[in-house]
């Protein structure tokens, strides 16, 4: 899609202009110099993977930028030659230390500057150039671990001047990593040394298996150490976003995001892209889905109210006098009204147009509107949800039909390819349309939700012609080509106008909720 | 399998320079199967007990610690009803440098000195916290029932 096109060569992210100031200021945690703006030489100037440029970013969007692990190792490897170029310490000594800092590089050279001594010792690295050798062993060495003591058996000494035989080390790294799935504490197994053995060390001691899940956990390390990189949350996708956005900026925007590997999801909470609705209400509602849905609907369908304290009654046998559990209220099932005014007419009630019993069961109908309200919103909701599952069936089906497309009809591959794009549009509305309904559940009823209820139900009547159209045989769909194609541009535009609108109305804060979030 | 060297050399040291007070032997059908004897340290509330203990040395040992917990009841903060130990050094702080009578002596030194304040038994913890008297006398009671 044209959101995603890279063709930018200036700056990205020109309304952020984020100096690391501002960024101290509202998170400490985040130490950027070493990707900041691009005039001091950051690490991101390949401008091919950028986001969205501004100025042609649509209001629904959000600046973000995909990063693949060799991007983020690139990340890694930069602070890492920053500092060695500041602090002239090894690379591998360097590494160990923003390890420990949490890859904040700048507090690591403030502290460094201020007490060097301290800074290693805590870090558990030594200032000395070799931070580990090989040597053999002479006659009379014990290995300390294993209690081998064959002459001439090859020996690692590290940093810190212990020393054990290789296969000890190997055999104790490698269980540190595969069992305990640390790559921080790797530090050398004599009794209360706290020196970490260093990366280089690694790399040569153990499998390259081992070693790549050694950096799999530093960078996962390095991910959890910034606010601004997430994961991408989908199954077996290693790749991972950076978004500049902020807590607080969650109440206006809803940062949709995609990863190297094409996966949307949302920034803000780690869930599906769930534009229009806001993080915190998606997560209002998910709650209450989970928690209400299936009571309410048996309660909506099995009870009736106590006119007068609105406890919920089954009515499981006896005749129409109900008498309330929780207020002792008595009044009639079938009519709710008042038992006492039913006079002799027992179990005959046919006062249903009274005064009283009008009264009673508009009492009622304020608590039951609110459920039934909460109902409406929540089908429809589960209703997508649903069909967006189908969907997934469909798709095989699409796939299936294309084939049959390019063999019969003699239409090329590339032709061929609109049944699936078309797919993907469908998928995405019927997602849109999915979360709208759960944002429109809080909204406080106005013009503007008049006008969003509009767009949401022109849209859904689209998806829903749109849906129809992938069940012809392929054949027909060959023939009815332009139409489906029109459908889905219809569909594609509806849906950008629905988030657009609801974006506008975030961001400018127009809309009024009825919940406090 | 064949037993590591090192196993083999820590059970001979065990036998030929025991450690007063502690007595640990293999068993004759798995060599990393330990019984252990640990006497109750002098004034401590667990003056005059013998302690058993089994001990257990996994497959990774040395790299990772050994398996060890009480068999005779005992009432420490630090040791739960099932007989598991809170200790520094069989968790975050192993090393391979630790050895099978180090550890037991830190286990002897742990029932020397109790530390309410990083309990495992919480119930016992609390009584030591709010009864230190009341609480060491119960744990006197508990060693002559079921230590002596």
């Amino acid at each position: 899609m044209s959101d995603f096109d890279y063709n930018d060569n200036e700056a990205p992210y020109s309304d952020f202009e984020f100096s690391d100031q501002s960024f101290d200021d509202t998170e400490d945690n985040n130490d950027e110099i070493g990707y900041s703006s691009t005039d001091d030489g950051s690490a991101f100037d390949d401008d091919d993977i950028y986001g969205p440029r501004a100025d042609t970013r649509k209001i629904y969007e959000t600046d973000h930028k995909a990063l693949t692990k060799t991007d983020l190792f690139d990340i890694c490897q930069s602070l890492i030659d920053d500092a060695h170029s500041i602090l002239s310490l090894p690379k591998d000594t360097i590494a160990t230390l923003l390890q420990t800092f949490n890859w904040r590089r700048d507090n690591l050279i403030e502290r460094y500057m201020e007490d060097p001594d301290k800074v290693l010792s805590t870090s558990g690295v030594i200032d000395k150039p070799t931070t580990f050798q090989f040597e053999t062993a002479e006659s009379g060495y014990m290995c300390y671990i294993c209690c081998e003591d064959t002459p001439n058996m090859e020996l690692l000494r590290l940093g810190c001047n212990h020393r054990a035989c290789r296969s000890c080390f190997k055999y104790y790294t490698e269980q540190k990593i595969n069992e305990e799935g640390t790559s921080k504490d790797l530090r050398c197994p004599n009794e209360n040394c706290t020196f970490v053995i260093p990366d280089s060390a690694i790399k040569v001691l153990v499998t390259i298996d081992v070693y790549n899940k050694y950096k799999d956990l530093s960078l996962k390390s390095f991910v959890r150490s910034r606010n601004s990189i997430k994961w991408c949350p989908y199954p077996d996708c290693d790749s991972a976003v950076e978004c500049l956005v902020r807590d607080y900026e969650l109440k206006t925007t809803v940062p949709s995001v995609t990863c190297a590997n094409g996966h949307s999801f949302c920034f803000g909470c780690s869930l599906e892209d769930h534009q229009p609705c806001l993080c915190a209400l998606v997560k209002l509602w998910l709650q209450k889905s989970q928690d209400d849905s299936e009571t309410a609907n048996w309660i909506k369908a099995n009870t009736k109210e106590c006119s007068k304290c609105h406890a919920p009654i089954e009515k499981n046998g006896g005749c129409n006098h109900m008498k309330c559990k929780t207020c002792r209220h008595e009044f009639c099932w079938i009519c709710m009204g008042d038992w006492i005014k039913h006079g002799q007419a027992y179990y005959n009630c046919s006062r249903y147009d009274d005064k009283d019993s009008k009264e009673s069961r508009e009492a009622i109908s304020d608590s039951r509107h609110s459920l039934e309200r909460y109902l409406h919103y929540f089908n429809r909701y589960a209703n997508h949800e649903q069909s967006a599952r189908l969907d997934k069936k469909t798709y095989i089906m699409v796939v299936k039909k294309s084939k049959v497309l390019q063999e019969s009809i003699g239409m090329s591959w590339i032709q061929a390819q609109f049944l699936s794009q078309s797919f993907k549009i469908l998928h995405q509305a019927r997602k849109t349309l999915k979360w709208s309904y759960a944002f429109a559940y809080y909204l406080e009823k106005s013009h503007v939700t008049t006008i969003f209820e509009d767009n949401q139900s022109d849209l859904e009547f689209a998806v829903e012609q749109l849906s129809e159209l992938f069940e012809m045989d392929a054949s027909e769909i060959a023939d009815r080509k332009v139409q489906l194609l029109d459908k889905c541009s219809y569909v594609g535009k509806r849906r950008i106008k629905l988030i657009e609108e609801a974006a506008k109305g975030l961001s400018a804060e127009e809309w009024k909720y009825v919940v406090d979030f | 399998m064949s037993l590591p060297k090192r196993i083999i050399k820590e059970t001979e040291r065990l036998v030929s320079d025991p450690v007063p007070g502690i007595n640990a032997e293999p068993h004759d059908d798995n060599l990393r199967y330990f019984n252990v004897t640990i006497d109750g340290p002098s004034s401590s509330p667990y003056e005059g007990g013998k302690f058993k203990l089994e001990l257990f040395l996994p497959e990774d040992y040395p790299m990772v610690a050994p398996k060890i917990r009480f068999l005779t009841k005992i009432y420490h903060p630090n040791i739960d009803r099932l007989g598991r130990i809170c200790l520094d050094v069989l968790k975050a702080n192993w090393s391979p440098a630790l050895q099978i009578r180090t550890i037991l002596l830190s286990i002897q030194a742990l029932l020397g000195a109790p530390n309410p304040d990083d309990p495992l038994a919480n119930d016992v913890a609390q009584a030591w916290k709010d009864n230190e008297v009341e609480a060491v006398k119960t744990a006197q009671a508990w060693t002559k029932e079921f230590a002596v």
